[in-house]
């Protein structure tokens, strides 16, 4: 899939373990692997919402489109 | 949970005693059981048509059958000989492996129960393997009744053999539960797609 999931780079940039980010945007640390991994089929608005106000980033921070073509 | 384990774990142990019984008394049956009621209930020779009737004013040793009035004829007019016998076993092992393709599936899918996987992937795939046995069994049925009719009554006297392919209600009613269970299947997989996406949204 050409959308990127760039989240293990803004945790390592803010300094904050998967599971410190897990507990406090209220997910499991499996389905944040899930996201990191960038196994995830689909990201919901308020987990995107949570994980932005807690790294203080924005979307596209976290997201990136790389065309493969 | 306990509860469905339990019963699955029950169901797959008869399937699986099923499974082996199965061709062991197909082999037994057609090799050493005399000729008599005991292996007509086991070659399901239903299909003997009406203009037959007349049969069961013969003496001669054979094996009985039943005809679609459920009234007990004498079909094979003669001793059937190792030959016949063993041709007979081999021509009832197709429909047996075919059953026991399903029963292989069912202990299978009990199986995924047991271990507390209720809806996968897995399951669908059993689940549709299940129909299209059942599928193949049914359309396969018509040929081998007329085969094995054809091998039993072979050496009959002229005009006293039959060999005849015949579509009966139970055959459609089967056929039809194939058709509906691979359906089924179909909107289980469906399904399982929309539980897999759902579990990979974050």
């Amino acid at each position: 899939m050409p959308i990127i999931v760039n989240l293990d780079v803004m945790l390592a940039k803010r300094k904050i373990r998967s599971k410190e980010l897990a507990e406090a945007i209220g997910i499991t640390e499996q389905n944040l692997s899930i996201l990191k991994t960038g196994r995830a089929k689909a990201i919901r608005l308020s987990t995107l919402n949570a994980i932005c106000n807690y790294l203080s980033c924005q979307p596209g921070d976290i997201l990136e489109y790389k065309n493969t073509s | 949970m306990d509860k469905i384990k339990r019963v699955s774990l029950f169901f797959r142990i008869i399937f699986q005693i099923i499974f082996v019984v199965l061709p062991i008394s197909l082999v037994i049956t057609w090799l050493y059981a005399p000729d008599d009621l005991a292996l007509t209930s086991f070659i399901k020779l239903n299909a003997i048509p009406a203009s037959y009737s007349g049969l069961h004013t013969y003496t001669t040793p054979g094996i009985h059958t039943y005809t679609n009035q459920g009234v007990l004829k004498k079909a094979i007019l003669h001793t059937l000989s190792t030959n016949e016998k063993v041709l007979g076993c081999l021509v009832s092992a197709i429909p047996m492996a075919i059953e026991m393709c399903i029963l292989y599936f069912l202990i299978k899918l009990f199986k995924l129960y047991e271990s507390e996987e209720i809806f996968s992937l897995n399951h669908v795939r059993y689940i549709s393997n299940i129909g299209y046995a059942l599928l193949i069994d049914q359309l396969i049925e018509p040929f081998y009744q007329f085969i094995m009719g054809l091998i039993l009554t072979m050496h009959n006297p002229p005009h006293h053999r039959y060999a005849a392919i015949v579509l009966g209600q139970t055959n459609i009613g089967i056929l039809l539960t194939a058709l509906l269970v691979i359906l089924i299947s179909w909107i289980m997989a469906e399904g399982c797609k929309l539980r897999e996406e759902q579990q990979l949204t974050i």
